[in-house]
């Protein structure tokens, strides 16, 4: 038990690493291509509240970085934005926390020339509606930009096209997600944690619905290299919400395994969804129900077995340390 | 740097005075013509030039070019400065793949190739008509980038591929490409720009000083123009510079993207 104890400031450590990863979704999303920006915002900006603070206190310190104060707050995200006679060098780092009025002046916005983040957010918005019938593609944002009277040249705003889009609808569930959720936390003081945790899962996938049909193609274009770190960033995001809305408070290594296994079960109902012709999906969430007994019975063993485990690991040092000829760790 | 871009703002004044060619400062009315007849000189070996010069990368380049751009089917898609036709049929080509594909397109794009030089515009007809391209899907335009022929708001995407270092007011160009893009349309330059890194700076420079010159005397049997050619890359605005001009010319969404370092960047930015 004490070698773990002495880990814990590491383990501290990489956690607040973590939790600003999970944080700063949107932030990371920005990332553009080779050489633009040349500084890792993890190097940019230091996690600002301590691991053991609450959420509330973490809601208030990063709500910038939120999904849903995205739009509210935009940055330019892509790209640097380019004007007047800031170094290039210290925009690059300030371009993402700054506000629109700090941009230099030669891009002055007015009521004509909205900020280019609304065009982004009004393509993406338009081309929501296409979805259906042109599926997850250059197609639904050029009739999305048809809608706005635009030429479509202007879908190169998303560097990333299409994946874009599906990150952009992804944004948008798990901001209905928290808000649900956030409704709920009343009646969830009845249920036990799997239940919450279930009703979770079970709330974002019904999300899902309106695309269901199409939802293959947007897993496809997600899981492209190009695409996956910032579908897993929102991943380990979502699923952060609904253990945080479960209650979970952990502050050791079961944060990690914890959220690890709900993102395993929940991406494996997900995939079970797609292809689930059941009345109302009945079969998805008595999946879900078995996935969910499942982690229940691996943490029932995990703890019986983990007693057991721990004099195994020790007996093993003891026996490495007489190897090395060191005094075993007492 | 400080003073080349000194000297170029004054350059880039629209009013009389002189500007650069290659390292030599010449009248600016004189700057069209001498880069004409440098032009009008390397037209013929032009291409080969650009494979032996790049090592073939300017192949590449050009794709990638065409990958950011994604050229939307049933567009109209002007290449300034496009004389042969290299980023043209390229452009053409990605925008019938994706009318093949897409399901609701309104007609058939088109690419205009505009250039100020009739000899380039010439062999790109010759390659054009090789290529078996239909007529009505390329139009070829002779006149000067400053002054484009086209009415406002009428092109979906311009791109100006190596030629924007040749033209005598950059920021002229860059308004009128502003003018004529549809709200939406993108812009696009290619150009060789600078390069920062340290290392790769010592061996660009041998390659431009020395061995393009020389390449230029061997195969085109024409120093000079070659040497033009390094200089005027020398003397155009570095990638952050260039941006400047391009957000004061009205220009949203602002970026580059360098490639081989900064040997070449690709310049973005929005009618919005």
């Amino acid at each position: 038990m004490r070698i773990i104890t002495n880990f814990q400031p590491y383990v501290g450590l990489a956690q607040r690493r973590l939790l600003y990863v999970a944080d700063s979704t949107s932030a990371w999303r920005a990332i553009p291509r080779d050489g633009v920006v040349p500084v890792l915002p993890c190097a940019r900006v230091s996690p600002s509240y301590p691991v053991t603070a609450n959420r509330e206190q973490r809601d208030l310190i990063s709500s910038q970085t939120r999904p849903s104060a995205r739009f509210a707050a935009p940055w330019p995200t892509q790209q640097r934005v380019f004007s007047g006679d800031t170094a290039p060098e210290a925009g690059a780092d300030t371009s993402f926390s700054s506000s629109p009025s700090e941009d230099p002046p030669g891009i002055q916005e007015d009521a004509e020339n909205p900020n280019p983040e609304e065009h982004r957010a009004q393509l993406l918005e338009s081309a929501m509606k296409h979805v259906g019938t042109l599926g997850w593609s250059a197609e639904a944002l050029r009739a999305g930009a048809k809608d706005m009277g635009m030429s479509p040249s202007i879908i190169g705003i998303l560097p990333r096209g299409e994946a874009e889009l599906v990150e952009h609808f992804q944004e948008q569930c798990d901001s209905r997600l928290v808000a649900e959720l956030a409704e709920r936390s009343v009646e969830f003081e009845d249920m036990g944690v799997t239940a919450r945790i279930r009703t979770a899962v079970r709330l974002r996938l019904e999300l899902l619905h309106p695309v269901i049909s199409t939802w293959p193609e947007a897993l496809n274009i997600q899981s492209l290299p190009s695409n996956a770190p910032t579908a897993l960033r929102q991943r380990a995001m979502m699923v952060d919400e609904m253990w945080y809305a479960a209650g979970d408070r952990s502050v050791d290594t079961s944060w990690y395994t914890k959220r690890a296994i709900l993102g395993g079960v929940y991406t494996s109902t997900e995939l079970f969804m797609i292809t689930d012709c059941s009345a109302g999906f009945e079969d998805t969430w008595a999946f879900l129900d078995r996935r969910l007994e499942d982690v229940h019975t691996m943490g029932k063993n995990v703890r019986e077995g983990s007693s057991r485990a721990s004099e195994m690991v020790a007996s093993g040092l003891t026996a490495l340390s007489g190897i090395l000829g060191r005094r075993p760790p007492s | 740097m400080e003073k080349s871009d000194q000297a170029f703002r004054e350059n880039s004044a629209s009013n009389g005075g002189t500007t650069s060619f290659g390292y030599k400062e010449v009248k600016v009315e004189e700057k069209e013509t001498l880069v004409g007849e440098v032009f009008k000189r390397v037209a013929g070996s032009y291409d080969i030039m650009n494979d032996v010069m790049s090592g073939g990368l300017h192949r590449l380049w050009k794709d990638r070019l065409i990958e950011v751009l994604r050229p939307a089917p049933g567009s109209l898609h002007l290449d300034v400065a496009g004389g042969t036709g290299d980023v043209a049929f390229r452009v053409l080509e990605s925008m019938r793949l994706q009318e093949k594909s897409c399901l609701n397109v309104s007609g058939k794009g088109s690419v205009i190739v505009f250039d100020i030089n009739a000899a380039m515009l010439d062999e790109g007809r010759k390659r054009a008509s090789a290529r078996g391209i239909a007529q009505d899907s390329m139009q070829w335009i002779e006149g000067n980038a400053e002054r484009l022929p086209f009415d406002d708001n009428s092109i979906d995407s311009y791109t100006i591929s190596f030629g924007l270092r040749n033209c005598t007011h950059i920021d002229v160009v860059l308004r009128d490409a502003y003018r004529v893009l549809k709200p939406g349309g993108r812009f696009l330059c290619m150009e060789f720009s600078h390069v920062h890194d340290p290392f790769l700076q010592q061996l660009y420079d041998i390659h431009s000083f020395h061995i393009i010159p020389a390449m230029g005397q061997a195969i085109a049997g024409d120093r000079e123009s070659y040497q033009y050619l390094v200089e005027s890359i020398r003397k155009f605005p570095t990638q952050e510079k260039l941006s400047q001009m391009m957000a004061s010319a009205g220009m949203r969404n602002v970026s580059y993207e360098n490639l081989v370092g900064g040997v070449v960047a690709i310049h973005s930015g929005f009618k919005l």
